[in-house]
Protein backbone atom coordinates (compact mmCIF):
# COMPACT_ATOMS: atom_id res chain seq x y z
CA UNK A 1 0.00 0.00 0.00
CA UNK A 2 1.92 3.29 -1.13
CA UNK A 3 1.63 5.98 2.03
CA UNK A 4 -0.28 8.80 1.87
CA UNK A 5 1.55 11.73 3.26
CA UNK A 6 -0.69 13.98 2.06
CA UNK A 7 -1.65 17.14 4.62
CA UNK A 8 -4.45 19.59 5.00
CA UNK A 9 -4.78 23.15 7.40
CA UNK A 10 -8.10 23.56 8.79
CA UNK A 11 -7.50 27.77 9.00
CA UNK A 12 -10.36 30.19 11.15
CA UNK A 13 -10.02 33.16 13.18
CA UNK A 14 -10.17 31.54 16.69
CA UNK A 15 -14.27 30.51 17.52
CA UNK A 16 -15.34 30.04 14.58
CA UNK A 17 -16.55 26.74 13.59
CA UNK A 18 -12.82 24.90 13.46
CA UNK A 19 -13.32 21.96 15.72
CA UNK A 20 -16.81 21.46 14.76
CA UNK A 21 -15.28 20.56 11.50
CA UNK A 22 -12.12 18.72 12.58
CA UNK A 23 -14.89 16.47 14.59
CA UNK A 24 -17.24 16.17 11.56
CA UNK A 25 -14.21 14.96 9.72
CA UNK A 26 -13.11 12.40 12.47
CA UNK A 27 -16.28 10.71 12.63
CA UNK A 28 -16.99 10.83 9.18
CA UNK A 29 -13.83 8.53 8.78
CA UNK A 30 -15.03 6.62 11.61
CA UNK A 31 -18.42 6.01 10.33
CA UNK A 32 -16.60 5.11 6.59
CA UNK A 33 -14.35 2.57 8.67
CA UNK A 34 -14.16 -0.80 9.08
CA UNK A 35 -17.17 -1.51 12.41
CA UNK A 36 -17.21 2.10 13.46
CA UNK A 37 -17.30 1.34 17.39
CA UNK A 38 -20.49 2.64 19.59
CA UNK A 39 -20.15 6.60 19.55
CA UNK A 40 -17.07 9.48 19.58
CA UNK A 41 -14.67 10.39 22.41
CA UNK A 42 -13.89 13.77 22.41
CA UNK A 43 -10.72 13.50 24.04
CA UNK A 44 -9.36 10.20 23.07
CA UNK A 45 -10.70 9.94 19.20
CA UNK A 46 -9.63 13.46 17.76
CA UNK A 47 -6.35 13.12 16.91
CA UNK A 48 -6.42 14.68 13.64
CA UNK A 49 -3.25 16.86 13.43
CA UNK A 50 -1.60 19.16 16.23
CA UNK A 51 -2.56 22.40 15.92
CA UNK A 52 0.43 24.54 14.10
CA UNK A 53 1.46 26.66 16.40
CA UNK A 54 1.98 23.44 18.91
CA UNK A 55 5.21 24.24 21.06
CA UNK A 56 6.30 20.84 21.47
CA UNK A 57 5.22 20.19 17.37
CA UNK A 58 7.51 22.77 16.20
CA UNK A 59 10.88 21.98 18.75
CA UNK A 60 10.12 18.17 16.88
CA UNK A 61 9.73 19.47 14.04
CA UNK A 62 12.49 21.81 13.69
CA UNK A 63 15.23 19.97 15.80
CA UNK A 64 15.39 23.10 17.98
CA UNK A 65 14.23 24.37 21.75
CA UNK A 66 11.75 27.61 20.77
CA UNK A 67 11.99 28.24 23.62
CA UNK A 68 15.32 29.60 22.97
CA UNK A 69 14.04 31.61 20.37
CA UNK A 70 12.19 34.99 20.72
CA UNK A 71 8.82 35.08 18.84
CA UNK A 72 10.26 37.24 16.15
CA UNK A 73 12.65 34.80 14.97
CA UNK A 74 10.36 32.04 15.32
CA UNK A 75 7.69 33.65 12.68
CA UNK A 76 10.14 32.97 9.87
CA UNK A 77 11.13 29.88 10.47
CA UNK A 78 7.80 28.21 10.71
CA UNK A 79 6.97 27.82 7.45
CA UNK A 80 9.99 25.08 7.17
CA UNK A 81 8.64 23.11 9.71
CA UNK A 82 8.21 20.04 7.67
CA UNK A 83 10.32 20.62 4.79
CA UNK A 84 12.02 17.59 5.29
CA UNK A 85 9.87 13.98 3.98
CA UNK A 86 9.02 12.56 6.91
CA UNK A 87 7.26 15.64 8.02
CA UNK A 88 3.97 14.48 9.60
CA UNK A 89 3.46 11.51 11.19
CA UNK A 90 0.97 9.09 9.68
CA UNK A 91 -2.29 9.61 10.65
CA UNK A 92 -1.99 13.25 11.17
CA UNK A 93 -3.49 14.73 8.61
CA UNK A 94 -5.74 17.58 9.10
CA UNK A 95 -4.39 21.03 11.31
CA UNK A 96 -5.61 23.07 12.99
CA UNK A 97 -4.29 27.16 11.87
CA UNK A 98 -5.67 30.00 13.88
CA UNK A 99 -2.53 32.12 12.69
CA UNK A 100 -3.34 34.29 9.93
CA UNK A 101 -1.32 32.79 6.62
CA UNK A 102 1.61 35.37 6.91
CA UNK A 103 3.12 37.40 10.20
CA UNK A 104 4.83 40.81 9.91
CA UNK A 105 7.53 38.42 11.48
CA UNK A 106 7.29 36.34 9.15
CA UNK A 107 9.30 38.12 6.12
CA UNK A 108 6.88 37.70 3.54
CA UNK A 109 6.72 33.56 4.26
CA UNK A 110 3.42 31.96 5.24
CA UNK A 111 3.95 31.01 9.08
CA UNK A 112 2.86 27.21 8.08
CA UNK A 113 4.62 24.77 6.02
CA UNK A 114 3.16 24.66 2.50
CA UNK A 115 5.51 21.67 1.30
CA UNK A 116 3.54 18.67 0.46
CA UNK A 117 0.19 19.98 1.66
CA UNK A 118 -2.90 19.47 -0.30
CA UNK A 119 -4.64 22.36 0.61
CA UNK A 120 -6.75 24.63 3.57
CA UNK A 121 -10.10 24.78 4.57
CA UNK A 122 -10.96 28.20 5.61
CA UNK A 123 -13.58 28.58 7.62
CA UNK A 124 -15.38 31.61 8.65
CA UNK A 125 -18.10 33.23 10.80
CA UNK A 126 -20.10 36.28 10.97
CA UNK A 127 -17.50 38.59 13.71
CA UNK A 128 -19.90 39.76 15.63
CA UNK A 129 -21.43 36.17 16.42
CA UNK A 130 -17.17 35.39 16.84
CA UNK A 131 -17.19 38.67 19.16
CA UNK A 132 -19.90 36.57 21.77
CA UNK A 133 -17.96 33.81 21.19
CA UNK A 134 -14.62 34.70 22.06
CA UNK A 135 -16.18 36.42 25.52
CA UNK A 136 -17.17 33.28 26.23
CA UNK A 137 -14.22 31.01 25.81
CA UNK A 138 -11.69 33.68 27.39
CA UNK A 139 -14.04 35.27 29.87
CA UNK A 140 -13.43 38.65 28.53
CA UNK A 141 -15.98 41.36 28.20
CA UNK A 142 -17.37 41.88 24.54
CA UNK A 143 -15.95 44.88 24.29
CA UNK A 144 -12.62 43.90 24.71
CA UNK A 145 -13.74 41.26 22.03
CA UNK A 146 -14.65 43.50 19.52
CA UNK A 147 -11.22 45.34 20.03
CA UNK A 148 -9.50 42.38 19.50
CA UNK A 149 -11.07 41.66 15.88
CA UNK A 150 -10.36 45.30 15.13
CA UNK A 151 -6.39 45.23 16.60
CA UNK A 152 -4.06 44.69 13.44
CA UNK A 153 -2.02 43.61 15.64
CA UNK A 154 -4.36 41.08 17.80
CA UNK A 155 -2.14 37.64 18.67
CA UNK A 156 -2.68 35.21 20.59
CA UNK A 157 0.45 35.05 23.00
CA UNK A 158 1.22 32.96 25.68
CA UNK A 159 3.83 36.07 27.04
CA UNK A 160 6.95 36.35 26.96
CA UNK A 161 7.91 35.64 30.48
CA UNK A 162 7.34 32.29 30.59
CA UNK A 163 6.89 28.99 28.04
CA UNK A 164 3.90 28.00 26.91
CA UNK A 165 2.74 25.02 24.87
CA UNK A 166 2.23 27.20 22.03
CA UNK A 167 4.03 29.73 20.18
CA UNK A 168 2.19 33.27 19.34
CA UNK A 169 -0.33 33.34 17.19
CA UNK A 170 -0.48 36.28 15.08
CA UNK A 171 -3.88 36.77 13.96
CA UNK A 172 -4.34 40.84 12.68
CA UNK A 173 -7.57 42.72 12.08
CA UNK A 174 -9.97 40.18 11.69
CA UNK A 175 -10.50 41.08 7.53
CA UNK A 176 -6.73 40.88 7.52
CA UNK A 177 -6.90 37.43 8.48
CA UNK A 178 -9.71 36.24 6.27
CA UNK A 179 -7.90 37.48 3.31
CA UNK A 180 -4.52 36.60 4.11
CA UNK A 181 -5.99 32.50 3.48
CA UNK A 182 -8.59 33.39 0.93
CA UNK A 183 -6.08 35.35 -0.93
CA UNK A 184 -2.98 33.73 -0.96
CA UNK A 185 -2.17 31.66 -3.84
CA UNK A 186 -0.15 28.70 -2.46
CA UNK A 187 -2.13 26.36 -1.56
CA UNK A 188 -6.02 25.36 -2.88
CA UNK A 189 -8.57 26.68 -0.15
CA UNK A 190 -11.48 25.90 0.20
CA UNK A 191 -13.61 28.48 2.07
CA UNK A 192 -16.27 27.55 3.96
CA UNK A 193 -18.71 29.78 5.84
CA UNK A 194 -20.18 28.88 9.08
CA UNK A 195 -23.71 29.81 8.77
CA UNK A 196 -23.59 27.23 5.32
CA UNK A 197 -22.44 24.80 7.66
CA UNK A 198 -25.14 25.34 9.80
CA UNK A 199 -28.06 25.97 7.57
CA UNK A 200 -26.50 23.75 4.30
CA UNK A 201 -25.08 20.96 6.15
CA UNK A 202 -25.26 18.49 3.43
CA UNK A 203 -24.03 20.35 0.79
CA UNK A 204 -21.85 22.35 2.78
CA UNK A 205 -20.01 19.22 4.55
CA UNK A 206 -20.33 17.43 0.81
CA UNK A 207 -18.15 19.96 -0.95
CA UNK A 208 -15.97 19.77 2.34
CA UNK A 209 -15.36 15.64 1.94
CA UNK A 210 -15.39 15.97 -1.78
CA UNK A 211 -12.45 18.81 -1.16
CA UNK A 212 -10.76 16.56 1.15
CA UNK A 213 -10.75 13.73 -0.78
CA UNK A 214 -12.44 11.87 2.10
CA UNK A 215 -15.74 9.64 1.53
CA UNK A 216 -18.86 11.99 0.35
CA UNK A 217 -22.13 9.26 0.15
CA UNK A 218 -25.21 11.26 1.09
CA UNK A 219 -25.49 8.85 3.81
CA UNK A 220 -22.48 8.86 5.65
CA UNK A 221 -22.66 12.78 5.66
CA UNK A 222 -25.98 13.00 6.62
CA UNK A 223 -24.80 10.50 9.80
CA UNK A 224 -21.99 12.25 10.47
CA UNK A 225 -23.55 15.87 10.46
CA UNK A 226 -26.11 14.13 12.64
CA UNK A 227 -23.68 13.02 15.39
CA UNK A 228 -21.76 15.93 15.21
CA UNK A 229 -24.93 18.47 16.00
CA UNK A 230 -24.21 21.00 18.32
CA UNK A 231 -26.87 18.95 21.07
CA UNK A 232 -24.92 16.01 20.46
CA UNK A 233 -21.63 17.64 21.16
CA UNK A 234 -22.77 19.20 24.30
CA UNK A 235 -23.90 15.63 25.17
CA UNK A 236 -20.61 14.19 24.50
CA UNK A 237 -18.88 16.95 26.25
CA UNK A 238 -20.65 15.96 29.67
CA UNK A 239 -19.77 12.35 28.63
CA UNK A 240 -15.87 12.79 28.65
CA UNK A 241 -16.45 15.40 31.83
CA UNK A 242 -14.76 18.65 29.92
CA UNK A 243 -13.23 18.61 26.85
CA UNK A 244 -9.63 19.09 26.94
CA UNK A 245 -9.25 22.01 24.56
CA UNK A 246 -11.38 24.43 26.84
CA UNK A 247 -9.62 26.89 28.72
CA UNK A 248 -9.51 27.03 32.54
CA UNK A 249 -12.44 29.70 33.73
CA UNK A 250 -14.53 28.40 30.54
CA UNK A 251 -17.81 26.61 31.50
CA UNK A 252 -18.04 24.65 28.30
CA UNK A 253 -16.28 24.93 25.15
CA UNK A 254 -19.26 23.37 22.72
CA UNK A 255 -22.09 26.37 24.32
CA UNK A 256 -24.48 27.37 21.88
CA UNK A 257 -23.32 27.05 17.80
CA UNK A 258 -26.36 29.63 17.44
CA UNK A 259 -25.75 32.55 14.76
CA UNK A 260 -27.54 35.95 15.46
CA UNK A 261 -26.29 36.02 18.61
CA UNK A 262 -23.34 38.65 18.33
CA UNK A 263 -26.69 41.15 16.69
CA UNK A 264 -28.54 40.42 19.94
CA UNK A 265 -25.58 41.13 22.46
CA UNK A 266 -23.45 43.31 21.10
CA UNK A 267 -24.61 47.25 21.51
CA UNK A 268 -25.08 49.05 18.32
CA UNK A 269 -22.06 51.12 18.78
CA UNK A 270 -20.23 48.23 18.84
CA UNK A 271 -21.84 46.59 15.87
CA UNK A 272 -21.04 50.14 13.67
CA UNK A 273 -17.76 49.53 14.71
CA UNK A 274 -17.31 46.15 13.21
CA UNK A 275 -18.92 46.90 10.80
CA UNK A 276 -17.15 50.02 9.54
CA UNK A 277 -13.92 48.49 10.36
CA UNK A 278 -14.22 45.14 8.20
CA UNK A 279 -16.14 46.33 5.72
CA UNK A 280 -14.92 44.98 2.89
CA UNK A 281 -14.23 41.63 3.57
CA UNK A 282 -17.84 41.30 5.67
CA UNK A 283 -19.72 42.52 1.99
CA UNK A 284 -17.82 40.01 0.05
CA UNK A 285 -18.75 37.09 2.68
CA UNK A 286 -22.30 38.34 2.50
CA UNK A 287 -21.92 39.30 6.13
CA UNK A 288 -24.62 42.09 7.29
CA UNK A 289 -24.06 44.40 9.77
CA UNK A 290 -26.00 47.70 11.45
CA UNK A 291 -26.61 50.83 8.81
CA UNK A 292 -23.87 52.81 8.74
CA UNK A 293 -24.96 56.38 8.66
CA UNK B 1 33.71 21.26 16.28
CA UNK B 2 34.54 23.63 13.31
CA UNK B 3 31.99 26.43 12.57
CA UNK B 4 31.69 29.57 10.38
CA UNK B 5 29.88 32.97 11.55
CA UNK B 6 27.81 34.60 8.23
CA UNK B 7 26.53 37.36 10.19
CA UNK B 8 28.20 39.68 12.70
CA UNK B 9 24.76 39.71 14.25
CA UNK B 10 25.21 35.87 15.08
CA UNK B 11 26.39 36.12 19.38
CA UNK B 12 28.82 33.42 20.69
CA UNK B 13 25.96 33.45 23.08
CA UNK B 14 23.92 32.49 20.46
CA UNK B 15 25.86 29.62 18.38
CA UNK B 16 26.65 28.05 21.95
CA UNK B 17 23.20 28.29 22.76
CA UNK B 18 22.21 25.61 19.73
CA UNK B 19 25.68 24.02 19.47
CA UNK B 20 25.08 22.37 22.75
CA UNK B 21 21.58 21.42 22.54
CA UNK B 22 20.60 20.35 19.35
CA UNK B 23 24.35 19.83 17.86
CA UNK B 24 25.68 18.35 21.05
CA UNK B 25 22.24 15.49 20.49
CA UNK B 26 22.71 15.21 17.25
CA UNK B 27 26.35 14.01 17.95
CA UNK B 28 25.83 11.96 20.37
CA UNK B 29 22.90 10.43 18.70
CA UNK B 30 25.78 9.76 16.11
CA UNK B 31 27.86 7.99 18.34
CA UNK B 32 25.25 5.91 20.12
CA UNK B 33 23.93 7.28 23.06
CA UNK B 34 20.31 7.00 24.16
CA UNK B 35 19.76 11.17 24.20
CA UNK B 36 16.85 11.87 25.66
CA UNK B 37 14.82 15.32 26.60
CA UNK B 38 14.69 16.24 30.31
CA UNK B 39 16.82 16.87 33.55
CA UNK B 40 19.06 14.61 35.31
CA UNK B 41 19.68 15.37 39.33
CA UNK B 42 22.12 13.30 41.55
CA UNK B 43 22.19 12.52 45.60
CA UNK B 44 24.11 10.44 47.73
CA UNK B 45 25.19 9.13 44.43
CA UNK B 46 22.00 7.61 42.66
CA UNK B 47 20.59 9.51 39.51
CA UNK B 48 16.77 10.50 38.51
CA UNK B 49 15.83 11.68 35.13
CA UNK B 50 12.95 14.10 34.81
CA UNK B 51 11.11 13.93 31.54
CA UNK B 52 8.50 16.21 30.02
CA UNK B 53 7.56 18.18 27.65
CA UNK B 54 8.66 21.76 27.23
CA UNK B 55 7.36 23.88 30.11
CA UNK B 56 6.15 20.71 32.14
CA UNK B 57 8.36 22.32 34.73
CA UNK B 58 11.22 20.28 34.65
CA UNK B 59 14.22 23.42 35.39
CA UNK B 60 12.02 24.45 38.13
CA UNK B 61 11.97 21.41 39.51
CA UNK B 62 15.74 21.27 39.36
CA UNK B 63 16.19 24.16 40.55
CA UNK B 64 14.52 23.45 43.59
CA UNK B 65 15.66 20.41 44.57
CA UNK B 66 19.41 21.71 44.02
CA UNK B 67 18.74 24.05 47.14
CA UNK B 68 17.73 20.89 48.88
CA UNK B 69 21.53 19.31 48.14
CA UNK B 70 20.89 17.48 45.17
CA UNK B 71 23.09 18.24 42.23
CA UNK B 72 22.77 18.85 38.64
CA UNK B 73 24.07 16.53 36.01
CA UNK B 74 22.23 17.96 33.38
CA UNK B 75 19.42 19.75 31.78
CA UNK B 76 18.14 19.95 28.82
CA UNK B 77 19.45 16.85 27.41
CA UNK B 78 20.60 13.76 29.04
CA UNK B 79 22.79 11.05 27.88
CA UNK B 80 21.81 7.58 29.55
CA UNK B 81 24.56 4.93 28.67
CA UNK B 82 23.80 1.08 28.15
CA UNK B 83 24.57 0.10 31.33
CA UNK B 84 22.37 2.47 32.84
CA UNK B 85 24.67 5.97 34.12
CA UNK B 86 23.98 9.15 33.41
CA UNK B 87 26.61 11.04 32.04
CA UNK B 88 27.59 14.64 32.94
CA UNK B 89 26.41 16.62 30.60
CA UNK B 90 24.72 20.49 30.21
CA UNK B 91 25.30 21.79 33.41
CA UNK B 92 23.11 24.88 32.52
CA UNK B 93 19.91 26.00 33.91
CA UNK B 94 17.17 28.18 31.73
CA UNK B 95 14.52 29.96 33.81
CA UNK B 96 11.58 32.16 32.21
CA UNK B 97 11.35 35.16 34.03
CA UNK B 98 8.01 34.70 36.33
CA UNK B 99 10.30 31.51 37.49
CA UNK B 100 12.85 33.72 38.48
CA UNK B 101 10.63 36.03 40.30
CA UNK B 102 8.57 33.35 42.17
CA UNK B 103 12.02 31.40 42.91
CA UNK B 104 13.11 35.10 44.27
CA UNK B 105 16.12 34.59 42.38
CA UNK B 106 18.06 38.29 41.60
CA UNK B 107 17.09 38.12 38.05
CA UNK B 108 18.51 41.63 37.35
CA UNK B 109 21.95 39.84 37.80
CA UNK B 110 21.14 36.91 35.71
CA UNK B 111 22.48 36.49 31.98
CA UNK B 112 19.55 36.26 29.23
CA UNK B 113 19.88 32.73 27.73
CA UNK B 114 19.86 35.05 24.26
CA UNK B 115 19.45 38.39 23.62
CA UNK B 116 16.43 39.99 24.20
CA UNK B 117 14.56 36.88 25.99
CA UNK B 118 13.13 37.16 29.27
CA UNK B 119 14.60 33.57 30.19
CA UNK B 120 17.77 33.42 31.92
CA UNK B 121 20.89 31.22 32.04
CA UNK B 122 22.30 29.76 35.68
CA UNK B 123 26.05 28.37 34.22
CA UNK B 124 27.78 25.68 36.11
CA UNK B 125 29.06 28.23 38.75
CA UNK B 126 25.97 28.90 39.92
CA UNK B 127 25.21 25.56 40.39
CA UNK B 128 26.09 22.40 42.36
CA UNK B 129 27.17 20.27 39.70
CA UNK B 130 28.65 16.79 39.63
CA UNK B 131 31.24 15.98 36.85
CA UNK B 132 30.74 12.64 37.13
CA UNK B 133 28.65 9.80 35.74
CA UNK B 134 26.25 8.08 37.64
CA UNK B 135 23.44 5.16 38.20
CA UNK B 136 20.07 6.53 37.24
CA UNK B 137 18.22 4.97 40.14
CA UNK B 138 14.44 6.43 38.95
CA UNK B 139 12.41 7.73 36.46
CA UNK B 140 9.99 10.54 36.49
CA UNK B 141 8.05 11.67 33.66
CA UNK B 142 5.97 14.88 34.01
CA UNK B 143 2.40 15.87 34.18
CA UNK B 144 1.66 19.59 35.06
CA UNK B 145 -2.04 19.53 37.24
CA UNK B 146 -4.37 21.47 35.51
CA UNK B 147 -5.54 24.64 37.32
CA UNK B 148 -8.81 23.98 37.08
CA UNK B 149 -9.11 19.80 36.94
CA UNK B 150 -12.78 19.53 36.87
CA UNK B 151 -15.05 18.42 39.12
CA UNK B 152 -13.85 16.29 42.51
CA UNK B 153 -15.94 14.80 44.81
CA UNK B 154 -13.96 15.70 47.69
CA UNK B 155 -14.42 18.60 49.61
CA UNK B 156 -12.54 22.09 49.28
CA UNK B 157 -10.20 21.92 51.85
CA UNK B 158 -8.85 18.20 50.80
CA UNK B 159 -9.09 19.76 47.20
CA UNK B 160 -6.42 22.33 48.01
CA UNK B 161 -4.03 19.82 49.77
CA UNK B 162 -4.29 17.82 46.93
CA UNK B 163 -3.94 20.53 43.98
CA UNK B 164 -0.75 21.95 46.48
CA UNK B 165 1.19 18.38 46.48
CA UNK B 166 3.18 16.10 44.40
CA UNK B 167 1.93 12.67 43.57
CA UNK B 168 3.57 9.84 41.73
CA UNK B 169 1.68 6.76 40.08
CA UNK B 170 3.28 3.42 41.05
CA UNK B 171 5.90 2.41 38.07
CA UNK B 172 4.68 2.12 35.14
CA UNK B 173 4.23 -1.03 32.90
CA UNK B 174 7.62 -1.64 30.99
CA UNK B 175 5.58 -1.39 27.58
CA UNK B 176 4.40 2.43 28.39
CA UNK B 177 7.91 2.85 29.69
CA UNK B 178 9.44 2.03 26.61
CA UNK B 179 6.93 4.58 25.24
CA UNK B 180 7.02 7.31 26.91
CA UNK B 181 11.02 7.10 26.69
CA UNK B 182 10.89 6.90 22.63
CA UNK B 183 8.85 9.76 22.84
CA UNK B 184 11.13 11.91 24.73
CA UNK B 185 13.98 11.07 22.80
CA UNK B 186 16.11 14.23 22.26
CA UNK B 187 14.93 14.91 19.44
CA UNK B 188 12.88 11.60 17.84
CA UNK B 189 13.14 13.82 14.42
CA UNK B 190 16.97 13.47 14.03
CA UNK B 191 17.18 9.77 15.65
CA UNK B 192 14.72 9.15 12.08
CA UNK B 193 16.65 11.68 10.05
CA UNK B 194 19.99 9.90 11.25
CA UNK B 195 18.16 6.36 10.61
CA UNK B 196 18.29 5.64 13.97
CA UNK B 197 15.07 4.46 15.35
CA UNK B 198 15.73 0.89 15.60
CA UNK B 199 18.65 1.24 18.04
CA UNK B 200 16.62 4.20 19.94
CA UNK B 201 14.01 1.58 20.38
CA UNK B 202 16.14 -1.44 21.73
CA UNK B 203 17.81 1.43 24.28
CA UNK B 204 14.65 2.42 25.15
CA UNK B 205 13.48 -0.60 25.66
CA UNK B 206 16.66 -2.16 27.49
CA UNK B 207 16.36 1.10 29.76
CA UNK B 208 12.54 0.67 30.44
CA UNK B 209 13.44 -3.16 31.93
CA UNK B 210 16.54 -1.69 33.73
CA UNK B 211 14.65 1.41 35.89
CA UNK B 212 11.13 2.14 37.09
CA UNK B 213 9.34 5.01 35.32
CA UNK B 214 6.48 6.73 37.31
CA UNK B 215 4.31 9.41 36.56
CA UNK B 216 4.58 12.60 38.52
CA UNK B 217 1.62 14.93 38.60
CA UNK B 218 3.11 18.22 39.14
CA UNK B 219 0.94 21.44 40.93
CA UNK B 220 0.27 24.44 38.63
CA UNK B 221 2.38 27.36 39.77
CA UNK B 222 6.27 28.09 40.50
CA UNK B 223 5.27 29.05 44.18
CA UNK B 224 3.02 25.47 45.06
CA UNK B 225 6.04 23.33 43.00
CA UNK B 226 8.37 24.45 44.99
CA UNK B 227 6.24 23.94 48.55
CA UNK B 228 5.65 20.79 47.08
CA UNK B 229 8.95 19.66 46.81
CA UNK B 230 9.56 20.18 50.61
CA UNK B 231 7.31 17.24 52.05
CA UNK B 232 8.86 14.53 49.92
CA UNK B 233 11.53 12.95 48.77
CA UNK B 234 11.89 11.69 45.05
CA UNK B 235 14.02 8.98 46.17
CA UNK B 236 11.04 7.31 47.31
CA UNK B 237 8.22 7.45 45.17
CA UNK B 238 6.25 5.60 47.30
CA UNK B 239 6.41 8.70 49.74
CA UNK B 240 3.71 10.35 47.47
CA UNK B 241 1.95 7.54 45.77
CA UNK B 242 -2.15 8.94 46.28
CA UNK B 243 -5.11 8.80 44.41
CA UNK B 244 -3.30 6.32 41.96
CA UNK B 245 -6.40 5.88 39.66
CA UNK B 246 -6.67 9.54 39.00
CA UNK B 247 -2.76 9.86 38.31
CA UNK B 248 -2.69 6.85 35.78
CA UNK B 249 -5.78 8.36 34.41
CA UNK B 250 -4.35 11.44 33.86
CA UNK B 251 -0.93 10.06 32.59
CA UNK B 252 -2.40 7.97 29.72
CA UNK B 253 -3.96 11.33 28.27
CA UNK B 254 -0.71 13.22 28.11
Amino acid sequence: MPEDHSYWYLASYPKSGNTWCRVFITELLRLAGDGPGEELNLNQDLETGAIASSRLWLDDQLGINSCDLSFSELDPLRGRAGASAWLFAEGERFHKVHDAFQSPDSRGRPVVSTAGCSGVVYILRHPEDVAVSLSHFFSWPLQRCVDHLLDPNAALVPGERFGGRQVRQHMGRWDQHVRSWADQTQLPVLIMRYEDMLAKGSETFTELAAFLGLPSDAHLIDQALENTSMEKLKKLEEDVDGFAEKPAGCERFFRSGRTGEGAEQLTIEQRKRLAKGLAEAMKRFQYEGPELV
Amino acid sequence: MEWQRWDDSVSDRDIRTFVVTSGLGALAIQRGALVLHGTALERDGEAILLLGHPVAGKSTLAWCLLQQGWRLLSNELVAVSPDGLVLPGMHQLKLWHDAAVALELNWQQLPPVRKGLKRYALHAHDLDCLPEAAPLRLIYALNRAKADSGKENNTEAEDEEEKMSLKASRNVSQTDALMRLRNQAFHARIYRGMDAEAQLFMQAAALARKVPLHALIVPDGIKAMAESLKKVDLMQPESMQQRTEAIEEGASNA
